[in-house]
């Protein structure tokens, strides 16, 4: 668990080409893929209040 | 001007929610920022019709931008921990005393002159998190050294970083005519003069509490008004030296005063940080306040030299990245420009480079002089990149917000519902639209790009001199940077007390919309007293 709430933030790299990309051809499954991985990333902190 | 009284509460919905779980649920930026960024994307698409694709593009943009923000709290921290590692916070202490034994002309001497002087140069949040340690260092308490560092930056934020937001604001409204001009220039220089010999007072007051105040008045109001006239005269001639002159200039006056007997007498904290969490490291053996200082003194000469020369300026800055974004609309018709280049990134001339650089030079000299112990390098950066990466995640949470609001029209229909229904009495809350864009986006620069050609539209619908107006605008957003949570943010992920932004801005809010009442007061009664 430590662990994944550690590595999660990296995900927050890999939102923005999928937001960038996705938003620039119009790609609804892309933009959203992009929203979520970003607030997947954004989640390290809120787990360890979870926790 | 008209306004859908729905989008407007519905826009106010994501700035509530963050206010709430910071200031009454005491939140941290990085857990709240997520959950008002979901909240403005859920606005945005339900109430604002904008579409995943303007959405996405939108919270792209704040990471973009969100990145120069990360470029400056990472370097700030390696510095920071290199001065812990090394033990130079401590010899700081000691040599201070020899600067003056007067602890609360210290502080003024940092929080409120270095931290002024910092904002002149280079701004972009460097004051909070190179000053906050320092105060530390020096025996303040963290929370009281993160509020301190807040408002001494606050004043130089329109014409501080080298007139960067004085000349957002001029990019974005007509100044042509030489009187309006003049008189804009009048109005905000003399607001921000005010401001700053107000903080100048409250951070006497913080150190030394009451007798703080009364033992350091007539110096804190010499060098206040020092400050506001030199500004005053100053921006007429040049608003991009303005600042930076007459903080420099301060920097040596207070200096100087504090050889002066009246301050030879050794004069305590009222409430300073206990003795045993200073000591964090002890391998302070023989470093002077000359080494001590050094990443510091690297960082004002590499900040002075480059960014006051236009040909290297000039030369260094030719390297810069930056991203295209297209042009979007909402299905309410509210349109995002086209932007070939948006917010680029020069990384040689970038506060963040200069910081980087003076930490560097920092960790070679304590090592090379046997200040940092064996493993100090990893122990530096393993502690940098843990206390960036949660500050990370709020800048990135909380400018996506701003522009998620900003791209969907949001931002705009919060101003327009509150000069509507205010009416003839606009002026009174001209400052809080400048407050409001600093607030969501940590930059008078920005708030000002975003407001400063409403503010303009305003006044022409109310047929007033504009230049109050515009002098609000900026103002405010200085006034609106004490309290920003991103800016914030700095301070707090400075002093390793992420988690604390809402108790920061519980004490700094109710003073920041006085101010900005009060200014807001002024400028309504000068219209109806046509001064």
């Amino acid at each position: 668990m430590q662990r994944l709430v550690t590595f999660l933030p990296i995900l927050i790299v890999f939102a923005f080409p999928l937001l960038y990309f996705g938003g620039h051809s119009g790609n609804a499954v892309t933009s959203i893929a992009g929203i979520m991985v970003l607030f997947l990333g954004m989640m390290g902190p809120s787990m360890k209040r979870i926790k | 001007m008209s306004f859908d009284i729905v989008q407007w509460f519905a826009a106010v919905i994501p700035i509530l929610i963050l206010l709430v779980l910071m200031l009454y649920y005491r939140w941290g930026g990085d857990e709240a920022s997520s959950v008002g960024l979901l909240v403005s994307i859920l606005v945005a698409y339900f109430v604002f019709g904008g579409g995943y694709d303007m959405i996405a593009l939108a919270v792209a943009k704040g990471m973009w931008y969100s990145l120069s923000i990360i470029l400056v709290v990472f370097p700030a921290l390696i510095i920071y921990e290199v001065s812990r590692e090394s033990g130079a916070f401590l010899v700081i202490r000691a040599g201070m005393q020899q600067f003056t034994p007067n602890k609360v002309l210290q502080v003024l001497a940092v929080g409120w002159i270095f931290d002024g002087f910092l904002q002149g140069i280079t701004g972009f949040g460097v004051p909070v998190v190179v000053c906050a340690p320092l105060l530390i260092g020096m025996g303040v308490k963290p929370l009281t050294a993160v509020i301190i560092t807040l408002l001494g930056q606050a004043w130089g934020n329109t014409f501080g970083t080298l007139g960067l937001a004085w000349d957002g604001l001029v990019s974005q409204v007509d100044l042509t005519n030489p009187a309006i001009f003049n008189s804009t220039i009048l109005w905000t220089t003399s607001m921000l003069g005010v401001v700053n010999l107000l903080v100048g007072l409250i951070i006497a007051g913080l150190a030394g509490g009451y007798s703080g105040i009364k033992r350091n008045a007539i110096t804190v109001i010499l060098l206040g008004l020092l400050q506001g006239f030199g500004q005053i005269g100053l921006a007429l001639v040049n608003p991009m030296l303005c600042n930076f002159i007459v903080a420099s200039i301060s920097l040596v006056l207070i200096f100087m005063i504090g050889k002066l007997n009246y301050y030879r007498q050794p004069v305590e904290l009222y409430d300073p940080l206990e003795e045993s969490t200073v000591k964090e490291s002890t391998n302070s053996n023989a470093m002077n306040i000359q080494q001590a200082f050094i990443p510091y003194i690297f960082l004002i000469v590499l900040a002075v030299v480059v960014l006051l020369s236009d040909t290297i300026k000039n030369y260094l800055g030719q390297w810069k990245f930056s991203v295209a974004f297209a042009g979007k609309s909402t299905a309410l018709g509210f349109v995002t420009h086209d932007y070939p280049t948006y917010a680029p990134l020069a990384p040689l001339i970038h506060s963040g480079a200069f910081l980087l650089l003076a930490a560097v030079i920092g960790y070679l000299c304590y090592t090379r002089w046997g200040y940092i112990r064996v493993g100090g390098l990893q122990r530096i950066m393993k502690n940098s990149i843990a206390k960036t990466v949660p500050s990370a995640i709020a800048v990135v949470g909380l400018i996506a917000m701003s522009k998620v609001m900003d791209d969907t029209g949001q931002t705009v229909v919060l101003a327009q519902g509150v000069a509507a229904v205010t009416g003839g009495f606009y002026p009174i809350l001209s400052p809080f639209i400048g407050l409001l864009g600093t607030f969501m986006t940590a930059s008078n620069l920005s708030s000002n790009i975003l407001f400063g050609s409403f503010q303009q539209q305003i006044a022409q619908m109310m047929q007033i001199d504009k230049a109050p107006l515009l002098a609000a605008q900026t103002v405010g957003g200085a006034i609106g940077s004490i309290i920003s949570p991103s800016k914030i943010l700095l301070g707090t992920t400075a002093v390793g007390m992420l988690g604390h932004e809402g108790e920061v801005i519980g004490k700094l809010i109710s003073g920041a919309l006085l101010l900005c009442a009060v200014f807001g007061s002024i400028i309504y009664l000068s219209y109806q007293l046509r001064w």
